[in-house]
């Protein structure tokens, strides 16, 4: 019964290849065919909604899961630890690859949240660590929504340079990566340090190894996304409008406040 | 009191930041001196904590309420923080000119701001997270500055480098960090370093004793952000960003490395085996910065290998267990540093309008390559060259400290000191000239004032940092070799560089030298270095080789 619950908790907090569904619905894959259901759930509402709720479903499963789970069965726990961590880590390496700003969100949701499952059998707290995982890709999902509104597609190397062109936006929009790729003072940034620092210790291994190298694998992605959008030559035929200021000001006053709930998450956290 | 009142520094360079930014709009370019201003103040409370810290004699923390962002001011603090504000201020004056009319003027201030309240955060820290916090964001920082013309490629290409260098080094820190804590419980420096003296054998990954493997993982952290073999390929590559950027990240960010390594003293001490491994990549750095550094043409190029190579320096004192020369050394290269590379743009700029080489012995050597005829027998003076030094520097480090004998890392280092006066005196025969012993003369005075005032300085600040003589004691000790293997590799390491001194003696007195004997070998040498050993190519195909691997296998799986 444990088993079938974490099973279905794989759903939620993404073990591969129950990932696939969860993926496919933050890609805008699933769901209904006419133009205003399909607008919808590529919309930054819902994307934000799923990114917030699946890992927190997938804990109440966890959770529900480790009650009925006997007490000489840790290794289940750990077989769904190490499953946890292959995951992060092949959606962190798939990521590298990634171009579209949807594929790309899901691709990074993916491998930070199944992250989660690393910690869970040396007894992390998941709650929030999942919460600053995915909280930090919430600015970069209204981000690309925004390259989506404006050229119809967000998608890296298209339209590259906007720093010379969109600089309000292009500076937003490397805060927003940043914050998604766990970088101080994100709440990834310490959501990633709470996991390694709370997991650690009965295996180092299995622990770090994962969480190294997905962290890893998000800068290089990170900066493939910025070199394909933020820098170099812009093009002539197209028609650039930057944020307005009251916009910026919004989204860099919200990019603040998550840096702080950064630091708050720490400290409850350790 | 003088911990808190060290919260400043950080909080200076984070406001000045803030400053610049808000007040660009209005006062335009003067927005350089708002900058200049504030690090003219985080200058001078950095210089007032260091002599308050200078009678106080011990370390001291402070905390704001919360675990992270504490604050361990002690001596290295204090003069890690001089010399981050003094090198800051020399970066800020220079590029307030230099920098005119470039159009990212502002945001090229505010990065500046911000990376020196980093670097200074990461001095101050007193708990490993925020160490951590710190370190990570130098390397991101760092990561725009090199950005600074976002339309180059070739900008854009080594900045990217240099993130995943660093990245690569943050990963080993938080590894660190992470047993750490949980060995210990707290994420309190002072706090971890009492944990260690108190049981510093509790084991942790593989049985391995806590002390080794986090000595490792803060050697391997070190190694990325001070560009050592094989984590250097970034630092020579870094030049397209502007020349302040060089010279903030040649004369303090790749020192960080050292400083880590010392902050972390207390764990090495109880190491036996991992400062040999900083020994060993130090040394090979230091032969590989030094060598490349001599085939460039491009004078920032060569000061970036030079600089790797004086990273291996620094890397190799600790791996002696001389941790405090470590710090001399880094103070010392990165104010020359510093100076050189905002030096470098003018003799480019003299010599277009004016060579103005004076004719003599150095323009026929370099320049018409037509070596003068040496002056003396070869074998009088490879005598006069191979003795002297090795008697200065005896001399030097007997006056300063009778028992340094005693410390193998000591002697290691004496035997660098004398290659490198070996070396000097090499080239003075090699010129010849019509008056070789005045000359010989001027240069045996020089290496004898560098070697008597860098023993000095290294026996002052080794008593300011460490001031316990058991604790020098016992980071020597942790740092040395079995002593039966320690002699007999001193003196085969002995007899082989006096046996090389010799042969190239002999060798530049004959008709025909070897290097020209032995042409095609030395091609094939001179072609492989010319490619940098092909690591940066190697690099080049892995990441290649993954991008396309990842592409393939989200073919596969269809993307979701």
């Amino acid at each position: 019964m444990s088993i079938a619950l974490f099973l279905i908790a794989g759903l939620f907090l993404p073990l591969y290849p129950l990932s696939i569904l969860p993926n496919a619905l933050l890609q805008g894959r699933l769901g209904g065919t006419t133009r205003l259901v399909s607008e919808r759930r590529r919309g930054p509402v819902l994307k934000s909604a799923l990114v917030m709720l699946f890992p927190v479903m997938g804990i109440g499963l966890v959770a529900l899961g480790s009650t009925i789970l006997a007490d000489g069965d840790s290794m289940v726990l750990t077989v769904f630890g190490v499953w946890g961590g292959l995951t992060s880590v092949l959606y962190a390496f798939r990521l590298l690859s990634a171009k579209d700003g949807e594929i790309w969100i899901s691709h990074l949701f993916s491998s930070a949240v199944a992250l989660i499952w690393v910690g869970i059998p040396y007894g992390v707290n998941p709650i929030l660590p999942a919460i600053g995982l995915s909280v930090s890709l919430i600015p970069l999902v209204f981000m690309l929504d925004q390259l989506t509104g404006r050229f119809g597609i967000a998608r890296s190397g298209l339209y590259p340079g906007l720093c010379s062109c969109m600089p309000l936006f292009a500076h937003l929009f490397i805060a927003a990566v940043l914050a998604a790729i766990a970088v101080p003072f994100s709440p990834s940034f310490f959501a990633v340090a709470a996991l390694a620092f709370g997991g650690v210790g009965s295996d180092e291994v299995v622990v770090l190894l994962p969480i190294c190298l997905s962290w890893l694998l998000w800068t290089w992605a990170g900066a493939n996304l910025l070199t394909g959008i933020v820098w170099g030559v812009p093009r002539d035929d197209l028609f650039y409008r930057d944020l307005s200021r009251q916009g910026a000001l919004g989204l860099g006053g919200s990019l603040i406040a998550l840096g702080f709930f950064g630091i708050v998450l720490v400290e409850v956290a350790l | 009191m003088i911990a808190h009142l060290a919260y400043s520094l950080p909080l200076l360079g984070l406001i000045s930041a803030l400053a610049v930014l808000a007040s660009a709009q209005r006062i335009g370019e003067r927005i350089s001196e708002l900058s200049i201003g504030f690090s003219l103040v985080i200058f001078v409370v950095a210089l007032g904590l260091f002599l308050r810290q200078l009678s106080v004699d011990q370390g001291h923390l402070a905390t704001i309420g919360i675990s992270l962002f504490t604050i361990y001011f002690d001596s290295l603090t204090a003069l890690m923080a001089l010399a981050v504000s003094a090198i800051s201020l020399m970066v800020h004056l220079y590029s307030a000119r230099y920098m005119r009319d470039d159009p990212s003027y502002v945001r090229f201030f505010v990065l500046l701001d911000a990376i020196n309240a980093a670097i200074m955060l990461m001095v101050l820290a007193g708990d490993v997270l925020t160490l951590l916090l710190a370190w990570h964001s130098i390397g991101v920082i760092l990561y725009f500055l090199l950005n600074h013309d976002t339309r180059r490629e070739a900008a854009n290409r080594y900045a990217f480098w240099t993130l995943i260098t660093h990245r690569v080094g943050d990963l080993p820190l938080m590894a660190a960090a992470a047993l750490l804590y949980y060995a210990y419980g707290t994420l309190s420096i002072p706090l971890i370093f009492e944990g260690i003296a108190a049981d510093p054998h509790r084991s942790t990954v593989f049985g391995l004793p806590i002390s080794e493997t986090v000595g490792l993982l803060i050697l391997l952290a070190a190694f990325a952000k001070s560009a050592q073999f094989p984590l250097h390929t970034w630092l020579p590559y870094t030049m397209d960003g502007p020349t302040p950027v060089s010279a903030l990240m040649h004369a303090g960010i790749v020192n960080s490395g050292g400083f880590l390594i010392n902050r972390f003293a207390p764990v090495f001490a109880h190491t036996d085996s991992v400062l040999q491994v900083a020994l060993l990549i130090g040394l090979a750095t230091t032969i590989m910065g030094s060598a490349m550094m001599l085939m460039q043409s491009d004078i920032k190029k060569a000061l970036g290998y030079s600089t790797m190579g004086q990273m291996g320096y620094m890397v190799m004192e600790c791996g002696l267990g001389a941790f405090s020369l470590a710090i001399v050394h880094l103070i010392a290269h990165g104010v020359f540093k510093a100076t050189l590379f905002m030096d470098s743009g003018s003799p480019i700029s003299r010599a277009r309008r004016d060579p103005n080489i004076p004719e003599g012995e150095i323009y026929k050597f370099m320049v018409e390559r037509k070596p003068p005829k040496p002056p003396l027998s070869w074998v009088i003076f490879a005598a006069i060259t191979i003795t002297v030094p090795l008697f200065i520097v005896l001399a030097a480090h007997q006056v300063v400290d009778e028992g340094f004998l005693s410390h193998q890392g000591a002697i290691v280092l004496l035997l660098f000191g004398w290659i490198t006066g070996v070396q000097t005196l090499f080239f003075v025969y090699k010129i010849g000239g019509e008056e070789p012993f005045k000359l010989l003369g001027y240069v045996m005075l020089s290496f004898a004032a560098v070697i008597v005032i860098y023993v000095l300085a290294g026996h002052t600040i080794d008593t300011l940092l460490y001031p316990d003589p058991a604790f020098r004691e016992a980071l020597y000790r942790a740092a040395s070799l079995p002593d039966p293997i320690f002699t007999v590799l001193m003196l085969v390491l002995v007899t082989l560089i006096a046996a090389g001194w010799l042969l190239v003696f002999w060798s530049t007195a004959q008709p025909e030298p070897l290097r020209r004997r032995y042409r095609d070998s030395y091609l094939s040498i001179y072609a492989l270095m010319s490619r940098e050993f092909y690591i940066g190519d190697l690099y080049g195909r892995l990441a290649g080789g993954m991008l396309t691997r990842s592409r393939r296998l989200n073919a596969l799986m269809r993307w979701v």
